[in-house]
């Protein structure tokens, strides 16, 4: 909305100084969480003080590699960008399918789907593990995907549906007096009016996929298909946590998520709506 | 009957586009799903190979018996209220301020989504440390202007546990509101502030006239989802209080978790499941009917 | 892209097999020319390295492989557990909670071998009887199950009340005369209270254990454990007056200012003992060693148990139990290879090389060595006699969670300890009387 212009400079300043309060109280964890990562284990509960008071920059060598955090951001990496692909994909379709399409049962279809974002399910783990163990897909990547992406379907679909319903329906009245097909329109029109809200699932389905570890661990039986999660899990003991270690693999874990989101948040600036109105 | 090849090819080639999505879901969602619906009317111990027929017992125990899960449902109604009100409150306002022509905008954009991308493990340190009641810095800066009366065991005290993890709440999920308002202002074209500017509309009624009716669907969705994840949170109640101090921070989730793997009770924790999800589900239907009312 | 997908799925599916199938496969092909691989699951990542160590000695020993794999942190390691037990699919020997009666729902499914059979008179030497009543179901236990050993222990450890020298000696009290009577106890509280110290902590948040221990630790003494075990079959109230002098215990307290301010929220991560903030704190001897990792400087501490009262009748007895504990697959396909690991492991050979980790005391009697253990854990040794676990049956879970809120009532002076009795007894009547209905059916 860049016509807003707040001239008035006084609004200007408590603008800014909202903006900077929230600023700090999201980034100064951050910070913190890093400063902490470069304590001594005995300085993490000692050294409160923001900027460390020596810098064990070699916590973090230490944390990749009891970590084994290669291997293992390998899979996440790997993981995540099939889940989000895979959502991105199958939940556009659908919502697109339950916007604009019509067959027979679609509402029930659609309330059932969202039913089911509801209703949580108290170890859920258990019947997917079963199901995926008649289907001989225990222990593989693909008997992890599956449900994985299927986890993030609901909510991607429901947020898609409600995006693509606001679209104005001209354009795809246009479309298709042109001669676009089912696809054409999809393909052409919906998707692209869509960058924001695919960058915004995107972040989301990212974030909970690079997240996620119950699933992981209750499929998995072989240490090398394991996520980045369960590297962490190398710094906790039964009675006490390495703290520093731990947060210096948190903060190697957090900066692919953190760089994907500052790469995608700058698509759900970029508006075509203008362009296409236009048009 | 009306009936033409035409139109079954044309159901059939639509049904395309939801078949991956519905293959997924019937089996990996729908499969847990009615499983956990037949579990309703019996009590297993997740264990056993037994199980034993109760009937609606579960549910008769769930709606008259059972008032912890209430009073659950009560805490965790506050701190839905809390989130609706605060959390989206604050994300809207921040996504309009830093939807383009801010200066840093893009950088704020990034720290404010930093806090879900934080661990729980990360989020319940900080905010132990920030609460604690007598290193923590809240109270340490209370007492040194002076306020040291205030200073008390935020996490510690019947009065003010609830509210102290509400705040936790609105602290770390702002990021998603956020996130999906910025999204949704995006629909909005320039073109009718410009027009509305010439007209003389000022900022207030070019916010309350253009940007809030138009967001009405975004806000229906961030509503939804915002209910969703107060009521289904579980990760920073259970890391940062458990239910303590003597309850007063229980919501449904944990109840639903210990009902399951602590008491061993998989019958009456999916009842609860199904209780508390066909509430959110009316609700949600409630407010997407009221959403399309208001944006007509 | 679409085709590494591909590519990387199907390889997979191809190469990893799931591991019980592989098993049975060899089992089918030739049982003797196959090499045996026992499967042990477990979440003590920090006990890992000495697991592999034990299992290479073994392997060279007897050429049986044992594959520990760790699949932490606890509450997830439970998770796969249930689910492999819903499948068929447990692992040869893997480890336990703390506390059998924890799990006696897998003990009735028939997951838990039954060790008795096995357990000779060789390997039963190396225990004491207390450190297996734990892992025991007595004769007559609530839940029906075949009176026996269903699991063993590798370390165990039991909880006192830490308290440090230094703030005792600031306070005016002497370090070396810790309060033995109840009526000392809240004495020292006062005095410590009185010259700015908080006196007192233990973890009394949320559904922890360390609240009901404590409250088990009292209501023994002035129940004594029959009539304990009647306590938790229902035959006696919580509201007699003998029960309600447990709870009385939190009020005195409370009266005398011991408690750290917060207490029934307080889980804080800055730590507070080994950085004298706190004088006494009622926690496990699995502390000592996470003290010496996190404060090495903290020594100046001791223990001492949780005092008697002088209206009790019997004496207060304190948990304890495993640190770990292990069970055998009782549907597994080597039962007599994963019993002799189990012997094995157990033995005074790896049991010291155990206990040089230093996380507990062994399970293994004849491995307790001062010159292993340290100075500090040695304090612990001789008190291993006196824990309560194992001898009674455990409440129902419900009336656990019940027993926490209600104490954390008392604590906070919101309820009265008769009003917290009546709030226990109630939810106990309740739990009982499905659990009536339930077994009728």
């Amino acid at each position: 909305m860049s016509v807003y212009h707040l001239k008035n400079s006084t609004l200007k300043i408590f603008k800014h100084t909202f903006l900077i309060l929230v600023a700090a109280l999201c980034l100064f964890p951050l910070l913190w969480l890093i400063s902490s990562s470069l304590k001594s284990r005995t300085g993490v509960m000692t050294d409160l003080s923001l900027v460390p008071s020596e810098f064990h920059w070699e916590n973090y060598i230490q944390a990749w590699n009891r970590g084994e955090l290669g291997i293992y951001l390998f899979n996440s990496f790997f993981y995540t960008a099939i889940a989000v692909f895979g959502v991105l994909f199958i939940a556009s379709l659908a919502a697109y399918g339950f916007a604009r399409l019509q067959f027979p049962g679609k509402e029930i279809i659609y309330y059932t789907l969202l039913l089911s974002m509801f209703v949580p399910i108290p170890a859920s783990f258990i019947p997917i593990f079963v199901l995926l163990m008649k289907m001989h897909l225990l222990n593989t990547r693909l008997g992890y995907l599956l449900p994985l992406i299927n986890g993030g379907l609901p909510v991607a679909i429901f947020i898609f549906r409600g995006f693509f319903e606001s679209i104005p329906t001209d354009l795809e009245d246009a479309a298709r007096i042109d001669g676009s097909g089912k696809w054409g329109i999809y393909w052409r029109i919906v998707l692209p009016l869509s960058k924001p809200v695919i960058a915004a699932v995107a972040i989301f389905n990212c974030l909970g996929a690079w997240k996620e570890f119950l699933l992981a661990l209750v499929v998995f039986s072989d240490k090398h298909l394991m996520p980045v999660q369960r590297g962490l899990v190398e710094f906790q003991g039964q009675y006490s946590i390495t703290y520093n270690l731990m947060f210096a693999g948190i903060v190697i874990t957090i900066v692919p998520v953190l760089l994907f989101y500052a790469l995608m948040q700058k698509n759900i600036v970029k508006g075509l709506t203008e362009g296409a109105i236009k048009a | 009957m009306d009936f033409s090849w035409r139109r079954l090819y044309n159901y059939g080639s639509s049904l395309f586009y939801v078949m991956p999505a519905m293959a997924l879901f019937i089996l990996f969602s729908l499969y847990p799903f009615l499983k956990n619906i037949e579990l309703t009317f019996f009590e297993w111990d997740g264990v056993s190979p037994h199980r034993y027929f109760v009937g609606l017992g579960n549910y008769v125990s769930v709606l008259f018996a059972k008032a912890d899960f209430w009073r659950a449902a009560r805490n965790v109604a506050f701190l839905t209220v809390v989130g609706l009100i605060l959390q989206n409150g604050l994300s809207l306002v921040l996504a309009v301020l830093v939807d383009r022509k801010t200066r840093g905008a893009s950088l704020y954009r990034v720290v404010y989504f930093i806090p879900p991308m934080l661990p729980a493990i990360v989020v319940a340190f900080i905010w132990r440390w920030i609460l604690d009641a007598d290193f923590g810095i809240l109270n340490q800066t209370l007492k040194n202007i002076g306020f040291g009366k205030l200073a008390m065991p935020w996490l510690g005290s019947k009065s003010t546990a609830l509210a102290a993890v509400s705040v936790v709440n609105v602290w770390s999920s702002f990021g998603y509101a956020f996130v999906l308002f910025l999204a949704g202002l995006q629909g909005i074209p320039k073109t009718l502030y410009e027009a509305a500017k010439i007209d003389g509309a000022n900022e207030w009624q070019l916010f309350s006239q253009i940007t809030i009716p138009l967001l009405i669907p975004v806000m229906t969705i961030v509503s939804i989802l915002t209910i969703l994840g107060a009521v289904q949170s579980f990760d920073m109640i259970y890391i940062l209080t458990r239910g303590s101090p003597a309850g007063t921070t229980e919501v449904p989730a944990l109840l639903i978790f210990l009902e399951a793997f602590e008491y061993h009770h998989f019958g009456l924790a999916a009842t609860m499941a199904v209780i508390l999800g066909i509430i959110l589900f009316v609700l949600s239907l409630i407010q997407i009917k009221l959403s399309k009312r208001l944006s007509i | 892209m679409m085709f590494v997908v591909c590519w990387f799925c199907c390889t997979d599916h191809v190469k990893h097999q799931n591991d019980q199938i592989v098993h049975r496969e060899s089992l089918e092909q030739n049982q003797s020319s196959v090499p045996v691989v026992l499967l042990f699951w477990h979440y003590f990542t920090d006990r890992q390295p000495v697991f592999e160590k034990i299992a290479q000695r073994y392997y060279r020993l007897t050429g049986v492989q044992v594959d520990f794999r760790v699949y932490g942190p606890a509450g997830a390691y439970f998770s796969k557990l249930q689910a492999a037990a819903q499948a068929g699919t447990l692992p040869d020997l893997f480890c336990l909670a703390a506390d059998i009666q924890q799990q006696h729902h897998y003990v009735e499914a028939g997951h838990f071998l039954r060790l008795d059979p096995y357990f000779d008179e060789q390997w039963a030497n190396w225990f004491e009887s207390r450190t297996l009543d734990p892992f025991r179901f007595r004769e007559g236990n609530k839940y029906g199950i075949e009176p026996g050993l269903y699991g063993l222990p590798l370390d165990v450890n039991n909880v006192q009340i830490f308290y440090n020298k230094t703030l005792f000696r600031q306070a005016g009290l002497d370090p070396d005369h810790p309060p033995k009577t109840w009526k000392e106890f809240l004495e020292v509280g006062r005095k410590l209270r009185a010259a700015g110290i908080h006196p007192f902590f233990s973890d009394f948040y949320g559904n922890d254990w360390h609240t009901t221990a404590f409250w088990t630790s009292y209501a023994l003494a002035y129940l004594g454990i029959e009539k304990f075990r009647a306590l938790v079959a229902g035959k006696i109230k919580f509201t007699e007056p003998a029960a309600v002098k447990a709870f009385q215990k939190f009020e005195e307290m409370r009266v005398a200012r011991m408690f750290i301010p917060g207490i029934v929220g307080y889980n804080s991560n800055r730590p507070l003992f080994e950085y004298n903030k706190v004088a006494m704190c009622f926690d496990g001897s699995w502390m000592i060693a996470v003290w010496q990792m996190n404060a090495p400087q903290f020594t100046d501490y001791s223990i001492f148990l949780p005092p008697q009262p002088e209206d009790a009748k019997y004496k207060v007895l304190i948990p304890g139990g495993a640190g770990a504990a292990f069970a055998i697959n009782a549907k597994g396909n080597y039962i007599a290879e994963a019993v002799k690991f189990a012997k094995y492991l157990t033995n005074k050979e790896s049991q010291v090389l155990y206990a040089k980790l230093g996380l507990n005391l062994p399970a293994n009697r004849t491995a307790v060595l001062p010159e292993l253990i340290g100075e500090k854990l040695a304090l612990f040794a001789d008190d291993q006699q006196i824990t309560y676990n194992g001898l009674f049956d455990n409440f129902e879970p419900e009336v656990g969670y019940a027993l926490n809120k209600a104490i954390q009532e008392v604590i906070l002076g919101d309820k009265t300890p008769k009003e917290a009795a009546e709030e226990v007894q109630h939810v106990q009547e309740i739990v009982l009387d499905k659990a009536l209905k339930r077994h009728k059916n």
